[in-house]
């Protein structure tokens, strides 16, 4: 995939390219959208993450990190921030737990987590002698003070944090987190915002402004930061883990533009960028040995959610015909993911421990005729659920941000619908309005759209993906399919309660079958994401945790600055 | 001096209608702030009323303006929903970015459209008129993104001379800082520059057949003396009239180039804001434009004065 470095005359015939390519531009100017992967020619092309030699690491250094958005603040359960806020986050907090290469969640901050039989009882064990960057201990006081604010209505991570109805202080340096029901996988929670141990004193005595002066226990030290400018971390020489962070700062830079960003590492203003656009993961290609490049095909899918409660779409065989008629190949073409990201069937990417097979295969597959079929069924109900005489054509209404990419997506689902006898109308909806059209408004039973272009999934453990999103619709916002199915309520519940992997495998491919045949969500295709690197840039892909043996996993997006180090 | 102050009366009313209008069309945004704040924390019902009684949008709405209202006249123009940080903190930060940008592209557009503006009405019709009128066209019909687009991949990744991104502080590094000025200015200005030129050609056009300027050929004074001291001045009207509408298109500019050349100024901000539904921010920062443009609009009246004795006398006579 690489090729040799690239001459002025091969960057003047690109930019002409680019120029063809301006309406796009326009898009990543106008900033958010679900865009979205796609899919690759059978039997793969998919680019594996490139292993480098990594040899001994270096000390020193500074690393500036283009990254796509910038935050709200660095205050964990407080501010949004996009995913790459969380590498700074990670920086700065470090987490209680974090997931190994291994699946298993380890201690990382802390010293080990240990639950009961039952899983409704977990002792934190902390490690002694770790303190924040402003001298304050980190012991059961901290801890206790972190989850009394996270568990505020208002905090972010109260919805993580629903099934564990108190913290008990057991001594200075440990703590039992007490839940209602068995949660097995309760440790992937503090490998989260949950499991970012801020300083106490530092928050009380800062208030509302303790967002823009953060104070961990991480590997880096919040130093200053230019809010949409940028953002200073250096080494923490007390960091608990000797031997790192190697690098002596990291400077983090939010560019928006995709464009601008790409640019930016070529012409040498940041060492580090990550893009989630297929177009740009193939420029990024495009620019050879002059770069190194870690692909990933995550977890996180392009599809469509239905509201099951609006009529034609509450009728499985509407949905179904939709499924049978999307050619995701074709769509992946459309957004310039051909030979980058495969097609996708369900919540896991091949990749994780999750995917099933059986779910692959039971997904519905491009297939004209049996979309007809059920379309023609449908037609001809006198009972048809929108209420039309009988032989009327199906209407759907299909809505999605007015982003160039997206829009030539929901084109081609539009003329794909039509092949089967499905009428698409399309509507352009502005990003934050269509959140809230799904979304809903209290108690959540009903939602504003019909069909929506939606970003599925996401890097977390099973449970944290698809609990609340598929709990009963009453009071929950995060249903915004509004499907209602107590077997997948009461497998979601197996999930969460059950340690066991094989027990918890099998009720999410159960949970997957149902889906495949109920179709609350259509795939478009996985999202690749590339993190792109200057060649000077080293062990990008993983790291060590404090035990010297476990090696931690890199997540699609977050790379592990606390051990990245940068040659010459 | 009575004349200023009646002016400035006149601004009160303005802001008024202007605070009334961003509060509405703020409020009446479809998609709530509270949703917005929580996004992708997956927030219970519980939590989603909780930050809007927090934000205080769970009162009616004529009560969350009059309080809003009391609140600005007082100097607190609020927190921002989204990042906490107070308003005018945040407008304080940003400004001086702006600004710079603004001033830069505006003196990259005048410095270029006076000389070429004066000399297209001087040969009009000529061959160099036409090209100018031309390449003016042709500038007023790209775009502000691509202009920065194509600056950005001449500059930065072709020549590697200046930077692609990114904005040093003025008081960190001055060299740095005009160095990353450049490129989102030109790209700002550029556009402004075409109008300029052709406003001033066509007022130096009818400038030049007044009868003072044949007689100034007739006394024999260099030509370039009658173009810069005796024409220029009085073809400068429409030209001065646009600059200060102009800063209103300057900002609307600045909103693309600085997301594109990823600089922390107001533009940027608006934007964040306006795509984050971050409420109390976007009715700060608009009511602070506004207010800059009127004032803007307010110191051109001032500059007539001093560049036509007639106001000038009228205004010494009122």
């Amino acid at each position: 995939m690489r090729s040799g470095p690239r001459s002025q005359g091969a960057l003047l015939r690109r930019l002409l390219v680019i120029l063809a390519l301006i309406s796009l531009v326009a898009a990543a100017c106008g900033g958010g959208g679900d865009d979205k992967g796609g899919s690759t020619e059978e039997g793969g092309g998919i680019v594996k993450s490139e292993e480098s030699d990594e040899g001994k690491p270096v000390l020193g250094g500074t690393l500036n990190y283009g990254v796509e958005a910038e935050s709200a603040g660095w205050q964990p359960c407080v501010d949004s921030h996009s995913e790459s806020g969380t590498i700074a986050m990670r920086g700065i907090y470090d987490t209680l737990m974090a997931r190994a290469t291994d699946g298993k969640v380890q201690p990382l901050l802390a010293e080990s987590l240990t639950p009961n039989a039952t899983s409704t009882e977990w002792v934190l064990k902390l490690r002694s002698g770790i303190k924040f960057h402003d001298g304050t201990p980190l012991d059961s006081a901290a801890v206790k003070t972190n989850f009394d604010a996270a568990k505020a209505p208002t905090s972010r991570c109260a919805g993580a944090l629903t099934p564990v109805t108190s913290l008990e202080v057991v001594d200075p340096l440990t703590v039992k987190y007490v839940l209602a029901s068995p949660y097995g996988a309760f440790a992937e929670v503090l490998g989260g915002a949950v499991g970012m141990i801020y300083s106490p004193t530092n928050a009380a005595a800062k208030g509302a402004d303790v967002s823009a002066n953060p104070v961990g226990a991480g590997p880096f030290v919040f130093k200053a930061w230019e809010r949409d400018s940028k953002l200073t971390l250096e080494k923490n020489p007390n960091y608990f883990q000797k031997g790192v962070p190697y690098l002596d700062s990291v400077i983090f830079k939010p560019i928006p533009d995709e464009d601008a960003r790409l640019a930016s590492l070529s012409s040498g203003e940041v060492d580090v960028m990550f893009t989630l656009r297929q177009q740009y993961v193939r420029q990024a290609r495009d620019l050879g040995d002059a770069v190194k490049r870690y692909e990933k095909v995550g977890n996180q899918s392009g599809g469509s959610i239905f509201n099951v409660t609006q009529a034609p779409v509450d009728d499985k065989r509407v949905r179904k015909a939709l499924a049978h008629a999307l050619n995701q190949d074709d769509l992946v073409k459309i957004l310039g993911g051909e030979g980058i990201t495969p097609s996708s069937t369900q919540f896991f990417s091949k990749d994780s421990p999750f995917y099933s097979e059986k779910v692959a295969a039971a997904y519905p597959k491009l297939d004209i005729a049996k979309g007809k079929a059920f379309v023609d069924e449908y037609v001809k109900d006198p009972a048809r659920s929108d209420k039309k005489p009988v032989g009327a054509p199906i209407e759907v209404l299909f809505n999605c941000p007015p982003d160039p990419t997206l829009v030539a997506v929901a084109q081609a689902y539009q003329q794909m619908a039509a092949a089967v006898g499905i009428k698409m109308e399309l509507k352009q909806v502005e990003q934050a309005t269509h959140i809230n059209n799904a979304v809903g408004k209290p108690p959540f039973t009903a939602a504003d759209y019909m069909i929506n272009c939606w970003r599925l999934g996401g890097q977390s453990d099973p449970d944290s993906i698809l609990f609340n999103q598929y709990s009963p619709p009453e009071g929950q916002a995060a249903n915004v399919t509004n499907f209602n199915n107590p077997e997948v309520q009461a497998l979601l519940k197996i999930g969460r309660e059950e340690s066991d992997f094989d027990k918890r495998f099998d009720a999410y491919e159960k949970i997957g079958l149902i889906f495949a045949d109920e179709l609350p969500h259509v795939w478009t295709g996985s999202t690749a994401g590339s993190t792109v690197t200057k060649p000077n840039v080293a062990n990008v892909l993983t790291y060590k945790f404090p035990d010297g043996k476990s090696k931690g996993e890199v997540e699609l997006a977050v790379t592990n600055i606390g051990q990245l180090w940068v040659t010459k | 001096m009575r004349q200023l102050v009646r002016k400035l009366v006149t601004l009160v009313p303005t802001i008024l209608l202007v605070s009334l209008l961003t509060f509405l069309l703020t409020s009446l945004l479809p998609g709530d702030p509270a949703l917005q704040v929580l996004q992708g924390a997956e927030p219970t019902q519980e939590a989603i009323e909780a930050v809007r009684k927090d934000l205080g949008l769970d009162k009616p709405l004529p009560i969350r303006y009059l309080n809003y209202v009391a609140d600005v006249a007082q100097g607190d123009f609020g927190r921002s929903y989204r990042t906490r940080q107070p308003v005018l903190e945040a407008i304080g930060e940003r400004l001086p970015v702006t600004l710079e940008i603004g001033l830069f592209a505006l003196i990259v557009s005048i410095v270029l459209a006076v000389p070429l503006g004066v000399f297209s009405a001087y040969r009009a019709n000529g061959v160099v008129d036409r090209s100018i009128t031309t390449a003016s066209f042709g500038l007023l019909a790209i775009p502000s993104f691509m202009t920065a687009l194509l600056l950005l991949y001449f500059f930065a990744v072709y020549l590697k001379v200046l930077p692609a991104t990114g904005w040093t502080r003025l008081t960190e590094d001055v060299g740095k800082n005009l160095k990353g000025v450049i490129l989102p200015a030109t790209a700002l200005g550029i556009g402004q520059l075409a109008v300029y030129t052709r406003l001033l050609r066509s007022d130096m056009i009818a400038t030049l057949q007044e009868d003072f300027v044949s007689m100034a050929r007739a006394k024999g004074l260099p030509t370039w003396r009658i173009l810069f001291r005796h024409a220029l001045r009085p073809s400068s009207f429409s030209l001065l009239t646009i600059i200060g509408l102009q800063v209103g298109n300057l900002i609307g500019g600045a909103v693309i180039v600085e997301q594109f050349f990823a600089l922390p100024g107001i533009g940027r901000l608006l934007f964040d804001a306006i795509s984050q539904r971050d409420l109390v921010m976007v009715q700060g920062v608009v009511l602070f434009l506004a207010l800059s443009t009127v004032f803007a609009n307010f110191a051109v009246d001032l500059l007539y004065t001093v560049l036509d004795p007639r106001i000038r006398r009228g205004a010494s006579a009122a």
